[in-house]
């Protein structure tokens, strides 16, 4: 008896000496592909994941309200509940996830484990471009994701208001515990500029490959920030800046203009590669979008954007122009750049400079020896002219509802026309409508201010 | 975890200086075995002078003895005691003992890691024998637990997945979070492998452990149950024992037509109202080329003037009296065969045991897939020396199986984006006809000029060019030690080994319409010289993958007895390490040739321009790695003490640990305990009742808990590969620090009473259970402006009392020549939400009761709807209410619902009562069973028409023929008009009203079951012990059911299991 006693009491003794050996047993990953994100290669990884910081996101509010296209009544039939409300700018509630909300601050929050992340991540004389190269990325998805965000959700850009309108939550650490409150669009837009600023000392001048940031990229973006902003002459500061380091374009005579997909991916104009894979709103899907015929018909013959760019479909055109074969580009690439340069210049009275950049430009889209160069006799021509110019060159680059805005703040007065079933909606200028709803579920969970509509 | 070694090193150092101590003893082995049946009895406690000890499962024992001085003292509640002296000739003693009358056979239930006999258990155990475990036929052991065993629900409506692959629950689910299968022990071991790769003929019976107390000692996975399956075995002592068993099941053609699929008259009326409409437009242009169907490509024909209006009309009238199910039924289905061997062969010496067995099993599906299984298993036990018994068993497993034709889509054949329900597969002389899957056939007619493969897709044929071949080998092998250090105590070191390899091999030759679709596909075309240039090589394109799973499990435990007087203790402790691996591999090879293994390089890394218009794709490598690793261990200890024979008080407890990645150390351990208490109340003095010789009252009490996955300290991200456009590796966040989830905690009462009537009469068992589940797991709706790719996370949403009733019956109606026993199964679960935590804002929303449903007070899965209105009279649209008014503001509905109490409850979504009756009737050597099932008290929603549905992908309802047309068909419908467009809100407010809901309450005729023993009669000189005939027919259909619409409950739009037929030969000598 007593034996068993001794027995069980050594057995119980080397149990409790077996159980530190035990947790280095169960440190084992169970998945090999699992990791706590602690390298700058993990990091780097998560910025390298292009599906959702250059793609899959299906951002598109902005693009499905505005005015480069329409959708034939039959088809207009074919669309969602929601997708019939946007298009008509009926912004009801509307809670289905994902939307272009959730895709918005998906990317902010893998920006936010990054910068989070890394952080703790000395810095040392072999890891610091890495290290700089991750932080600005992370600075520039950030920053690229707000600055979508503000186009849809916030009004548009005004200094005398902007202190009191709503803007976006600024969400700056990766906590999903904290509380979502708008801030103002001044703060936002101050983030952004914020942000991309301390980016751009960061970056290489020119990226490994298009879908990460870099310095151009981050100087087109600020440019892009601050043209909705209506600063324009931080605007030609920033393009300007952008333009020294890459202003390829491509020469539209060397494109097959017929072919079904003229343009290749990574085109030497991309300058930081975004798309929108999978529409939020399908409308602005080529199998539902004609191209508004006014716009059509004002390219003229010998442009060769007009086989570039369209197809004729029953109705009416659609668009084959992308940067980004089958999806809808809008990145950033060097075409941009040039206008925002030329419109900054033209309203900055430097009538000569902005026409420069806009013949550079249109001689490589016109049938070579047909291109006649624009001239003007006064900056504000000019200026009507880039605008023009402007709309034919970046249309579907989720560019055209952050140009109707301001403008509109320039008194462009541009009234958006839709009819359906012989039925005819507006939207007037600077109707508050300009800035989308959030969703419905996201105010109700957090008590946000929802936009007035 | 060489701390391991020492201290097995120790054990038996002190072990060898116990034995040399007690020199001066002698040990006697032997069998006890029943006076009448001459079958082995476990659990018989044998004392001599100064040692005790119980018999094994297989009826032996060792004793150390005072050689020629001492005497053997055997009792056994189920028997009268027997006293034996032992003289000085030690040979094998063969003790019989008498049965005392009145008393309930002795059953001993394996736990897996013990043998617990029946009478000391005091939580919830079934013990299913192989009798009627033998009731159906079949090669997956688990599905004969249906309508055989009790407070064990199959449910066949739920997908099978990874996280619930075996279809059936144990006394209703503990959580919905994580794995949600019984944990399934073969022998002494959790089983990883495929269960269909255990031969049901190896096995000799199967306990459930219901309780906490009886399923706590599994620790972590046996929160929803645990099934102990238990194989056949040699015994000691026994005479050589020959069984074989041959049978042969069919399986009737799936019933194509009970899927709820509309009529093709009525689909094409919609095809021709939207493309009146111009629905159509942008897909009939579509520089893609996709699709249309033949509807379709008639009205564009007609519009284009290439057809008259009379041939368009006559055409269109042929298509309508086509649906494509007659086709697949006649050309692609036919019955399923199985034919089944199994032969094994055991026995026993003095000091070893054998068991060897060899099954082989061949099926051909309804699809003509073809499966082959081959098992081969040994089992040895040897005892080299008195104390020392070893064990090895070695199973080995076989398959091979080959891919089929391509069966019916439940919503019909896809025609590119629609499915569509009238296709022809071959015309009316049986000539197979091509289907324009994916391209318009006016493209594939000419594309190309010649220069390209044919472009058409054969589904009669493909299958021929399509093949995939699996090999599956499973190996497990055990050994096993046991060593009785000393009489009370003994140490049982377990190893076990499993190897789990899977290949497939997907062939698709250059015939294969996969194959030329994708060669031309990446085709370009010189303009000019008219040369073809292919960026996918000319050839077969072969997939290969491969998964293999290796695991280790090792196990020392210490066994402890000890009887003193009126005081027995039994208890063992233990340790338990356990490491899964599995590791799987895939890619594609392209340009091969199966003859010549010659392959052909490809492009991976570029894109390649397509044929048709011209956009990019790359060429798919399909490289899939990966490497996975689950690590537990667990510490236990179980202990029962008996008083008397009277009084059983019993307790668990169990740690487990695991490596789950991103938790903290301290999270990682989980304790489970129990407790249990019996009553013996027939051997109390006072008790006198002669109504029933046998009353057993029993109570058990546990806890356990469960850590959801997702419970992440810290971000954790995962690699997904290489991202193609740039190379560089990416990776994905796989779960957000989620630092306030807390432990889902369930609590288990067990009430049992076990009984006998006189002589047997009526018998059986009735459990009362209490579950009360704190911080259950659910998805939750969250502010997704944190980012957190998603707009449910997990969260700690409700809290839940679940009460259940389990009654088991046998009864001998008569027992004369004819005997008639009958045995009812009734099982009661309700289990209520008492709490639920809603986010804040939340609008709830009715949904098919696979959630946990938001009221207080209502059971945990409900079925809840929006408030009925009817119809509107003048449109037919669907009215709810909208504050007391009837409403078609279905948006205004959705958000006014911002309380639960607002939805109309209608029942339970799980069966409130279920259970069987299974009758037996014995003459002679006839037999027949019957088993008939039920479900009742429950509600299902039923599928309906979803015009969205309908508009956008062509996946239809036969409802839609019932749907209000005019004025006054709401008298009599509740299917709302057709309206155009789609408007997803009207079509989800009636799919989730109360118009859709149905009783779900039905009555099964489940198995019947045939047999004759030709050598029952025991006649001298026959050659056969047993030698049977049977036949089964299984999956007979439902005998009544509360709906009106004809629907299945347990398969509500899918193909009920197709009628099932078995005859074979079982037999022994």
């Amino acid at each position: 008896m007593k034996h068993t006693y001794k027995i069980l009491v050594f057995v119980m003794l080397v149990l409790v000496f077996l159980m530190p050996s035990c947790k280095k047993y169960l440190d084992k990953k169970p998945d090999k592909a699992l990791q706590v994100p602690n390298s700058l290669s993990d990091l780097q990884a998560l910025l390298d994941d292009g599906y959702l910081l250059n793609g899959t996101n299906g951002v598109s509010f902005d693009e499905a309200s505005a005015d480069d296209y329409y959708v034939p009544d039959d088809l207009y039939n074919d669309l969602s509940v929601n997708n019939r409300n946007a298009y008509l700018w009926r912004n009801t509630d509307y809670t289905n996830y994902p939307n272009d909300w959730g895709y918005i601050y998906n990317v902010v929050n893998i920006a936010n484990i990054v910068l989070d992340n890394v952080q703790e991540i000395a810095i040392t004389a072999l890891n610091k471009n890495e290290w700089n190269n991750i932080k600005g990325s992370a600075l520039f998805h950030r920053s690229f994701a707000f600055l979508q965000g503000a186009s849809i959700f916030c009004k548009a850009y005004d200094d005398n208001t902007s202190a009191q309108d709503y803007g976006l939550v600024l969400r700056l650490t990766s906590d999903i515990t904290l509380p979502s409150v708008r801030a103002s669009v001044k703060d936002t837009y101050n983030r952004i500029i914020e942000d991309l600023k301390s980016a751009v000392p960061l970056l290489p001048d020119l990226p490994v490959h298009v879908l990460r940031p870099s310095k151009n990229s981050a100087y087109a973006l600020l440019a892009r920030t601050y043209l909705s902003m209506r600063k324009y002459d931080s605007c030609a500061k920033y393009a300007n800046l952008s333009l020294l380091i890459k202003s390829e374009l491509i020469n539209y005579n060397a494109v097959d203009v017929t072919a079904f997909v003229p343009f290749e991916r990574f085109n030497a104009e991309v300058q930081f590669y975004n798309i929108i894979n999978q529409p939020n709103y399908a409308s602005i899907d080529p199998y539902y979008a004609r191209v508004d015929s006014l716009l059509y018909s004002s390219y003229a013959s010998d442009d060769l954007r007009k086989e570039a760019f369209f197809y004729q479909s029953f109705p009416g055109y659609t668009f084959k122009g992308s940067y980004s074969p089958y999806q809808l580009f809008t990145g950033i690439a060097t075409d941009e750049v040039y206008l925002m340069r030329a419109e900054s210049y033209a309203r900055l009275g430097d009538k000569d400079a902005a026409l420069s950049d806009l013949n550079t430009l249109l001689v490589k889209r016109w049938r070579t020896g047909t291109f006649v160069p624009v001239a003007a006799s006064t900056a504000n021509e000019a200026l009507g002219i880039i605008l023009i110019e402007r709309r034919k060159q970046l249309l579907f680059r989720n560019l055209r509802w952050m140009d109707i805005k301001r403008l509109n703040k320039e008194g462009a007065n541009i009234v958006l026309k839709r009819i359906i079933s012989g039925e005819t909606y507006l939207l007037q200028p600077n109707d508050n409508k300009y800035a989308l709803s959030l969703p419905a579920d996201i105010i109700n969970m957090t008590g946000m201010q929802q936009n007035p509509y | 975890m060489r701390k391991t070694k020492y201290f097995l090193l120790m054990i038996l150092l002190i072990a060898y200086q116990l034995n040399l101590q007690a020199q001066n003893e002698t040990v006697v082995t032997g069998k006890t075995i029943d006076a009448d049946t001459k079958q082995e009895i476990a659990g018989v406690t044998i004392s001599s002078k100064r040692f005790e000890t119980v018999s094994n499962s297989d009826g032996t024992f060792k004793i150390s003895v005072q050689a020629g001085n001492d005497t053997l003292t055997l009792t056994h509640t189920g028997y009268q005691p027997n006293r034996i002296p032992v003289d000085n000739n030690l040979s094998f003693l063969v003790i019989e003992l008498s049965k005392k009358e009145n008393v309930l056979g002795e059953v001993t239930v394996s736990t897996g890691l013990q043998q617990i006999p029946r009478e000391r258990a005091t939580g919830s155990f079934d013990l299913i024998d192989n009798k009627t475990l033998n009731f159906q036929t079949g090669s997956n052991i688990l599905d004969r637990l249906n309508g055989i065993a009790s407070g064990v629900l199959f449910d066949n409506t739920k997908i099978k997945s990874g996280n619930k692959k075996y279809g059936f629950s144990i006394r209703g689910l503990s959580t919905i979070n994580g794995l949600q299968d019984p944990l399934i022990i073969v022998d002494n071991f959790p089983y990883e492998g495929d269960i269909n790769n255990i031969n049901p003929n190896d096995i000799e019976s199967i306990s459930l452990l219901k309780d906490a107390a009886a399923a706590s000692i599994w620790g972590t996975r046996a929160g929803n149950g645990v099934i102990v399956i238990t194989t056949k075995k040699g015994r000691f002592n026994q005479p050589l024992k020959i069984e074989l068993n041959t049978n042969v099941i069919v399986v009737a053609k799936p019933d194509l037509y009970s899927l709820p699929q509309i009529s093709s008259t009525d689909y094409i009326d919609v095809e021709q109202f939207l493309y009146n409409k111009g629905a159509f437009g942008s897909l009939i242009n579509d520089p893609s080329q996709t699709a249309l169907s033949p509807a379709l490509e008639i009205f564009i024909k007609r519009a284009g003037g290439q057809i008259s209006a009379a041939d368009s009309a006559s055409a269109i009238n042929a298509i309508k009296s086509i649906d494509a199910r007659a086709d697949y039924l006649k050309y692609v289905y036919q019955a399923a065969v199985t034919q089944i061997y199994s032969l094994n062969v055991r026995g026993g010496s003095g000091n070893m045991t054998y068991f060897i067995s060899g099954g082989y099993d061949k099926g051909i599906g309804h699809l003509n897939e073809k499966s082959d299984r081959a098992t081969l298993r040994l089992e040895n036990t040897y005892k080299p020396l008195q104390n020392l018994q070893l064990s090895l068993s070695v199973i080995y497993t076989s398959t091979i199986s080959k891919s089929g034709k391509t069966g019916y889509n439940e919503s019909g054949i896809k025609i590119g984006n629609r499915f569509v329900p009238y296709i022809s597969l071959a015309d009316k002389n049986g000539n197979q006809l091509p289907v324009a899957s994916n391209y318009r056939d006016g493209y594939t007619d000419t594309a190309g000029s010649g220069k390209l493969l044919n472009w058409k897709y054969y589904p009669l044929e493909d299958y021929k060019h399509n093949t995939t071949k699996s090999n599956g080998q499973s190996f497990v092998a055990r050994f096993g030690l046991q060593y009785q250090l000393i009489k009370e105590l003994s140490v049982d070191i377990k190893y076990q080994y499993e190897r789990d390899q899977l290949s497939s091999r997907n062939l698709a030759d250059i015939e294969s319409y996969s194959t030329r679709n994708m060669i031309n596909l990446f085709s370009q075309i010189d303009q000019s010289t008219g040369l073809v240039s292919y960026a996918v090589p000319y050839g077969s394109i072969l997939n290969r993958s491969g998964s293999l799973l290796k695991a280790h499990n090792v196990r020392g435990q210490l066994n402890f007895t000890k009887v003193l007087n009126e005081h027995s203790i039994n208890a063992i402790a233990g340790t338990e390490l356990r490491e899964t691996r599995s590791e799987t591999d895939a890619n594609t090879i392209y340009g091969y040739s199966d003859d010549l293994l010659t392959t052909a390089t490809v492009d991976f890394l570029h894109e390649h321009p397509t044929y048709i218009n011209g956009s990019y794709g790359f060429i798919p490598d399909g490289i899939d790695l990966s490497e996975r690793y689950n690590r537990f261990v667990s510490l236990f200890a179980n202990a029962a003490y008996t008083y008397k024979n009277k009084y059983t008080l019993s307790g668990s407890l169990r740690r487990d640990a695991s490596n789950l990645f991103g938790v903290n150390t301290n999270d990682k351990w989980k304790p489970f305990w129990s407790a249990g208490i019996a009553w013996d109340i027939v051997k109390e003095g006072f008790y006198k009742s002669s109504l029933f010789p046998y009353l057993r009252l029993r109570a058990t009490y546990g806890a356990s808990g469960n850590v959801d996955q997702s419970k992440s300290a810290v971000t954790v991200i995962t690699y997904m590969g290489t991202f193609s456009y740039t190379n560089f590796p990416y990776a994905r966040v796989s779960q957000f620090s989620n630092p306030d989830l807390r432990w889902e905690k369930v609590n288990t009462l067990n009430f049992g009473i076990d009984f006998s009537l006189k002589k047997q009469i009526v018998s059986g068992s009735i459990e009362y259970y209490r579950k009360n589940g704190t911080d259950l797991f659910g998805p939750s709706p969250i502010d997704y402006t944190a980012g957190t790719m998603s707009n449910i996370l997990t969260q700690n949403i409700a809290n839940m009392k679940s009460n259940g009733v389990e009654i088991s019956l046998q009864s001998k109606n008569i027992d004369r020549a004819i005997k008639w026993f009958t045995t009812l199964l009734f099982s009661y679960n309700l289990s209520k939400t008492t709490a639920y935590y809603a986010a804040e804002g939340q609008k709830f929303r009715p949904g098919y009761g696979r959630d946990i449903s938001p009221i207080v007070g209502k059971p945990l899965y409900s079925i809840l709807s929006y408030r009925w209105g009817g119809l509107d009279p003048a449109t037919g649209n669907p009215r709810g209410y909208l504050n007391k008014d009837l409403s078609t503001n279905y948006l205004a509905i959705f958000n006014s619902i911002t309380s639960p109490d607002s939805l109309v409850y209608s029942g339970p979504a799980t069966p409130k009562y279920f259970g069987s009756i299974i009758n037996t009737v014995n003459w002679k050597g006839f037999s027949i069973t019957a088993s008939i099932s039920y479900k009742l008290g429950y509600y299902f929603r039923r599928s309906s028409i979803d015009y969205g549905n309908l508009f956008s992908n062509g996946i239809g309802h036969p409802d839609f023929s019932k749907r209000w047309k005019q004025p006054g068909d709401e008298q009599f419908t509740n299917i709302p008009s057709m309206s155009y467009p789609a408007n997803s809100r009207r079509n989800q407010f009636y799919l989730l009203s109360e118009a859709t809901v149905s009783k779900g309450d039905h009555v099964r005729l489940q198995f019947i079951n045939l047999a004759y023993d030709f050598a029952s009669d025991k006649k001298a000189g026959n050659f056969f012990t047993s030698l049977q005939l049977y036949f089964n027919a299984s999956n007979l259909g439902l005998l009544w059911k509360a709906n009106k619409e004809g629907i299945d409950p347990d398969f509500p739009s899918s193909i009920p299991s197709s009628k099932t037929y078995a005859v074979g030969i079982r037999t022994t000598f």
